[in-house]
């Protein structure tokens, strides 16, 4: 474990961890669950929360089984130094992808929502550029700014739904499964492949405090987190604009904020809502961005992944231009391509992993990981 | 054939090697370094020799003992010593007394043993040998004293100079509160210090820095409440230190810091010696320098500039939040104001979205500019208005400052509102008790104007992201700055937020890393007293009204 | 920074001003001076010849509304536009107008009734694309020309008539509940949604009465003496009613006891007044609405579509024209609430058998016969409106209760002259 040498705390890892799967799901989910089953599309939420903790809990136990090491360390443990190798740059490409998709999904909001006429390249760069600086700060001072910034997104977010709540009809929501079952199984695939961006949290996991202790309850907090805010967002823009409106919107939580009015002049105040927007993208880009950098500075034995930041966060730039021509394919993508590839990459190296592992009887929790066993806070 | 080549310089050896050519020059002499030898003569001559012919040195020599056997000379420099105390201390008992009382006993042999033992009636005396020693304590105000026939010279502590006396300092005063501060003498400090906290555990440790200076320096903590880690580490720190002179604890406060690179102040500084001393019985150390008032605390964590030694003696409970308002508002409210006049004019309330579009009609800068001229002039009158004498001063800088806006308003430059603004965060930042770090916000002002008037309110959110990264990334001493809020540790919020009664503090900050983090016992919190049983005799204040016809 | 600053910081600090400076002189492209910009705060549209809208936009004034300003200019400015459609109204527009028009600050879009029989469809898309709109923003339905009514419309004592409309949009109905607010997003909605068809509240300009201070505008701050002196050209902007569309064309208009129906069916009534006749007397009481409930169950019969229609609310009395009506019995007032109860089904009738006349539900039965039998809902869906909802039932049971009445018992005179 020789690149990272700082450690978060079990609350910061489940901070990080959520935000990072939350901060563009939230965006972009709604819309895309409704295309698919229209008014019905909390089901989905509802249904992949299921789903989520066993991969939860496959995760953390995973990186439990090698507890001081980097992903990169073990998938090379366990399929040799070629294989395991390949295994770790697929993840890199995977990370990397993920996080052009971001930047560019992001950029796009940022122009039509709040300000049509700049163009999409300044916003990807800023956007990158505050993410270099995170990653090359550290994993400490993400940890300890999410945990600053993300329970108020969450309030701010609670906030909000409770203040469009009067204007809310939850009749919207009936009837229930009113489309067929398979369409709906379908639809919350999309919603899967979203949720297993987590899986950067392996990257996470050797860096954690107390991973042992907190095993348990880590992935059941994070799933209860991710069900609450979805399931908000979800029915409640079903429930504020019914289940057509809310598929032919491009942004329908952004008219979540718009329709807030209280008191006469808290009102548009949506323009705030993207600020806060902002941070938690920002925090979920530099934590992918991190695992990006990390795991390819672990592929090619450097001692250090810094040097590497800056040209990746070129490298990014450029690819989150170049992703896609326009908007239209962002949605034809993430709802049609992304679920495919996310799923194949999480799910599949996780399997892979976790049968080698087993298979060649590699890797046990209950040895290993004191030496990251202190506390957290200080680093005399 | 070939002529053998020198190795190249390199410019650092060639500097280094200057540098400690220079320093041997300066660095004590070899005269100095000598030990001292029975004959008077030699080493008066040496001492002489050292001093040159400084011109506040004084001389005196004089004679003790039957037919003047033992020579002393008297060593002092003026204005430094009392000079009562030597005719008193030193002339005075080796003069007179002994001539009735000792008469015939002193000899060259024995005076030097004498003298220190039974004649001297000065309290503070110590003795040397060591040239280089009594150089330095003669310099500090010590008296020495040659005697012939021995190798060691005597030293009496009679110093005294002309001194501020212990005032109500000047940038840290309150309404509630000892109105002591610290002087310009390190003893004097120290027992001012050491008033407060009357255990034995109180250490002082003193080190000297600065070639030509020597200035002293005391590091101070509680032993067994502060962490040993910390100590070591600030000593290292301290005595790592190579420079020509320290005058003020800023100078060691630029050496001892983390990280130079932010404007963000990673020590505290003080005045008030109630302040240090709440600091050490947090598990904190302080750094006194001789010479200045303020002390250093280390290690200081960002929450604490919002903290206020007042709020703990008077003040109430809910001050601080207003304080965290107060600072979000310097930092950002002009860049609100150019982000949502310039980008998003939808949040604005309609009749006032009207009311900035007509006042800002005629006004030749956009928004932006408009900020920054204003911000600049008010920056420019209040620092303006701190050198002002001081019953004016800071007022005038204040009320200039609006009396110049309205005059920049009538002539059109900017708009009546843009007043207002900047006005209200100049006063939001008065409520930053800490003069550096509400310095270090206004700082940051300007690049959030820079970033809101390019990219609105998306902009000001970077920027604050940007800011708290930053923040973030800080540590002071091992701690992280945006401790209890960073690493959260939400038990500790209770002094950050609001100030939370005395009898909630149990638990010393955790990530000082106290050996003894218990501070108080718990639930003590103030509770009328329990009901009486009906029909006993105490004497409770409430009176038997009961039991009386 | 001094002169011995390493390499890296310098390249930093170097790298930073080049961003600062590309930034900064390449403009920012969003970037509007707040004073460079017209708020539009109304906006009407027509239809105009050969199949062109006419666009009438509500440009507010600012130095008319400043303190200083104030007096002599107009507190707004009303341009009209023809052109294709409304986003090439809006670059016309442009062209002519020194500030550059946004609609950042709309606060109403008013659909000409000609436009509204056509179809409303490509004006809501605009409206619904563009993201500086929000969906709070009021739709109402002119009677005649929206342009009449941002030109001529006053809204007195608010200088701007778009204020006035928001303003009486937003406030809850105390004294009346005869229109229908709605919002772009409730209209948007609407369309989509399955079974129910849109409805918008409508405007129009009525002549101010003047009877009442007995000749000129007198004594009222918000009018000059110059504007003053064209009384007859005052109208004042009412906002009473609905208009109901079928699929995106205006049908018809509601009276204001019809729209109160639908208010009740939607159970939006949050106060208002209903007259009724007293008991046994020729004469009439004035009850007020404060709140209800109301409950629309769908049921399914073979071959018959049947709704129950529950509606609970509370108010109290106002007022009484005849002293004989003691008010203060208990008899007296279970009778009032029956003839309450009455009027009250009476509305909700009207309303319904206007939904069936027009062949448009815009009550949204059907929505509810959706939510509750999606089955049922898919055989009948496709001939709803015409077939359908002529032939169902709808039972309304009403429960009034008088709360108080108000500050007295018995009306003047009760007890004495009797």
């Amino acid at each position: 474990m020789s690149l990272e040498k700082g450690l978060i705390s079990t609350r910061q890892a489940a901070f990080m961890i959520t935000n990072t799967i939350m901060a563009t799901t939230v965006l972009f989910i709604p819309a895309l669950l409704a295309r698919g089953v229209g008014h019905d599309a909390w089901i989905t939420v509802a249904i992949i929360f299921i789903l989520v903790l066993p991969f939860g809990y496959a995760v953390q136990f995973l990186g439990l089984r090698f507890p001081d090491q980097n992903l990169v360390e073990y998938s090379i443990e366990l399929l040799g130094p070629w294989i395991g190798r390949g295994v770790a740059l697929i993840f890199v490409v995977f990370f990397l992808y993920l996080s052009g998709v971001v930047v560019r999904e992001f950029g796009v909001f940022l122009v039509t929502a709040v300000m049509p006429s700049t163009p999409e390249v300044v916003f990807n760069t800023l956007l990158v550029l505050l993410a270099a600086y995170g990653v090359y700060l550290g994993l400490e001072v993400i940890a300890r700014v999410t945990e600053l910034i993300f329970p108020i997104s969450l309030a701010a977010g609670l906030v909000i739904f409770l203040m469009a709540l009067p204007e809310m009809d939850f009749y919207q929501l009936q009837p229930v499964m009113a489309h067929s079952f398979p369409s709906i199984l379908r639809t919350s695939m999309v919603l899967l492949a979203f949720i297993t961006e987590g899986i950067v949290a392996l990257m996470l996991i050797p860096n954690m405090n107390k991973k042992r202790q907190a095993a348990l309850w880590l992935p059941p907090v994070v799933s209860l987190l991710l069900f609450f805010s979805l399931i908000i967002v979800v029915a409640g823009a079903i429930a504020l604009m019914g289940g057509h409106e809310t598929a032919r919107l491009v942004f329908p939580v952004y008219e979540f904020a718009k329709t807030v009015h209280l008191g006469g002049f808290i009102e548009r105040i949506e323009s705030l809502m993207v600020g806060i927007w902002v941070t938690t993208v920002g925090l979920k880009l530099m934590v992918l961005f991190y695992g990006t950098v990390t795991a390819l500075a672990e592929t090619c034995n450097l001692k250090d992944y810094r040097p590497l930041v800056l040209p990746t966060g070129v490298l990014l730039v450029a690819l989150s231009i170049l992703i896609f021509p326009d908007a239209v394919a962002i949605r034809h993508f993430l709802a049609h391509t992304w679920p495919a590839m996310s799923l194949t990459v999480s799910l599949g190296i996780l399997v892979l992993l976790w049968a080698v592992s087993l298979v060649r009887k590699k890797g046990n929790y209950r040895q290993g990981g004191e030496q990251n066993e202190r506390d957290s806070r200080t680093k005399d | 054939m070939f002529q053998k080549l020198r190795k190249p310089f390199k410019p650092k050896d060639l500097k280094q090697r200057r540098y400690q050519e220079r320093l041997s020059m300066l660095g004590p002499s070899d005269l100095m370094k000598q030990p001292l030898t029975d004959d008077i003569e030699v080493n008066v001559g040496r001492f002489k020799e050292i001093f040159g012919n400084a011109s506040d040195l004084v001389v005196r020599e004089f004679f003790m003992g039957t037919d003047n056997d033992v020579r002393l000379v008297l060593f002092h420099i003026d204005g430094m010593v009392d000079k009562n105390a030597i005719s008193e201390y030193i002339l005075n008992p080796l003069l007179f007394r002994t001539f009735a009382d000792w008469h015939g006993k002193i000899l060259p042999t024995n005076a030097f043993q004498l003298i220190r033992d039974n004649l001297a009636t000065a309290s503070d005396l110590t003795a040397s040998d060591k040239m280089d020693e009594i150089i330095d304590l003669v310099l500090y105000g010590d008296v020495a004293v040659f005697v012939q026939g021995a190798a060691q010279v005597l030293l009496f502590d009679l110093k005294e100079w002309p001194n501020r006396g212990v005032q109500e300092p000047v940038a840290e005063s309150l309404v509630r509160g000892p109105r002591e501060g610290f002087t310009e003498t390190l003893r004097f400090n120290t027992s001012l210090i050491r008033r407060r906290i009357r255990t034995p555990r109180l250490k002082f440790d003193m080190s000297e820095v600065g070639l030509h200076t020597k200035t002293h320096i005391c590091v101070t903590y509680i032993d067994g409440l502060v962490n040993p880690a910390t100590v070591a580490e600030i000593k290292r720190r301290v005595q790592d230190i190579e420079i020509d002179g320290v005058l003020e604890s800023g100078y060691i406060e630029d050496y001892i810091k983390d990280d130079y690179r932010t404007p963000f102040v990673l020590l505290d500084r003080t005045e008030r010696p109630d302040k240090v001393c709440a600091a050490l019985l947090d598990g904190r150390a302080a750094i006194v320098v001789d010479n200045t008032p303020f002390a250093l605390i280390a290690p200081a964590v960002f929450p604490e500039f919002m903290q206020s030694t007042e709020d703990y003696y008077e003040g109430t409970e809910y001050i601080r939040p207003f304080r965290w308002l107060a600072l979000i508002m310097t930092l950002t409210l002009p860049s609100l104001y150019v982000a949502i006049t310039t980008f998003h004019q939808e949040m604005i309330p309609s009749s006032l979205a009207l009311s900035i579009a007509a006042q800002r009609e005629g006004v030749p800068f956009p928004a932006v500019v408009e900020a920054l001229i204003m911000e600049v002039i008010f920056d420019l009158l209040r620092e303006g208005g701190l050198r002002m004498p001081q019953p004016l001063g800071s007022v005038m800088g204040i009320v200039g400052a609006v009396v110049i806006g309205q005059a920049a308003v009538a002539a059109g430059i900017v708009s009546p509102f843009i007043v207002i603004i900047v006005a209200g965060t100049a006063i939001s930042s008065f409520l930053i008790p800490n003069y550096s770090s509400s310095f270090a916000i206004r700082l940051l002002r300007y690049p959030m104007l820079f970033l809101a008037g390019a990219f609105g309110l998306v902009g000001i959110f970077l920027g604050l992201m940007f800011l708290l990264l930053h923040l973030a990334s800080l540590r002071s001493f091992g701690v992280p700055y945006l401790y209890p809020l960073a690493p959260a540790v939400p038990g500790e919020w209770q002094d950050v937020f609001i100030r939370a009664p005395w009898w909630k503090m149990v638990w010393r900050p955790r990530l000082f890393r106290s050996p003894d983090r218990r501070r108080q016992p718990a639930g003590q919190q103030p509770a009328p007293p329990p009901p009486r049983a009906p029909g006993s005799q105490d004497q409770s204040p409430e009176g038997n009204e009961r039991n009386e016809p | 920074m001094s002169v011995t600053a390493g390499p890296k910081i310098k390249n930093t600090v170097l790298i930073l001003l080049l961003f600062v400076a590309a930034v900064c002189s390449g403009g920012c492209w969003d970037r509007m001076e707040i004073e460079n910009i017209a708020f539009i705060n109304a906006v009407g549209v027509d239809q105009a010849g050969s199949g062109n809208v006419l666009v009438t936009f509500y440009v507010v004034n600012p130095d008319a509304l400043s303190k200083k300003g104030g007096g002599g200019a107009p507190p707004a400015i009303v341009t009209s536009v023809e052109a294709w459609d409304v986003a090439l109204a809006v670059a016309r527009y442009a062209e002519l107008s020194p500030r550059l028009p946004q609609f950042k600050q709309l606060q109403a879009i008013i659909i000409g009734e000609d436009l509204a029989r056509q179809g409303v469809g490509p004006v809501l898309d605009y409206f619904s694309r563009r993201q500086e709109m929000r969906r709070s923003i009021w739709v109402l339905v002119a009677k005649g020309k929206a342009q009449d009514i941002l030109v001529k419309g006053q809204s007195p004592p608010e200088k701007l008539a778009s204020s006035g409309i928001r303003i009486i949009l937003e406030r809850r109905p105390i004294h009346s509940a005869t229109r229908y607010p709605v919002v772009l997003g409730d209209l948007l909605s609407d369309v989509s949604r399955p079974g129910m068809e849109p409805i918008a509240s409508s405007v129009e300009i009525s002549p101010l009465r003047e009877a009442t201070t007995g000749g000129a505008y007198g004594g009222d701050g918000g009018l000059t003496a110059a504007e003053g002196s064209a009384a007859e050209e005052n109208k004042v902007i009412a906002l009473r009613g609905a208009g109901v569309f079928r699929d995106e064309k205006l049908l018809d208009f509601l009276g204001p006891s019809e729209t109160r129906g639908v208010l009740w069916v939607q159970g939006k009534v949050n106060g208002g007044r209903v007259v009724v006749p007293a008991p046994g007397q020729d004469d009439w009481a004035s009850l007020a609405i404060e709140r209800e409930s109301t409950d629309v169950k769908p049921v399914v019969e073979a071959n018959k579509i049947r709704f129950v229609v529950n509606i609970r609310e509370e108010g109290y009395v106002i007022s009484v024209d005849n002293e004989k009506i003691k008010v203060g019995n208990l008899d007296t007032i279970e009778l009032l609430e029956q003839e309450k109860q009455t009027a009250i089904r009476q509305e909700v009738l009207g309303a319904v058998s206007k939904a069936k006349s027009l062949q448009s539900d815009f009550l949204g039965l059907g929505d509810r016969l959706y939510r509750k039998y999606p089955g049922v809902w898919k055989q009948v869906k496709d001939n709803w409106n015409t077939a359908w909802l002529p032939q169902v039932e709808v039972d309304v049971s009403v429960k009034c209760k008088l709360r108080n009445t108000s500050a007295t018992n018995d009306p003047l005179n009760a007890g004495e002259k009797g």
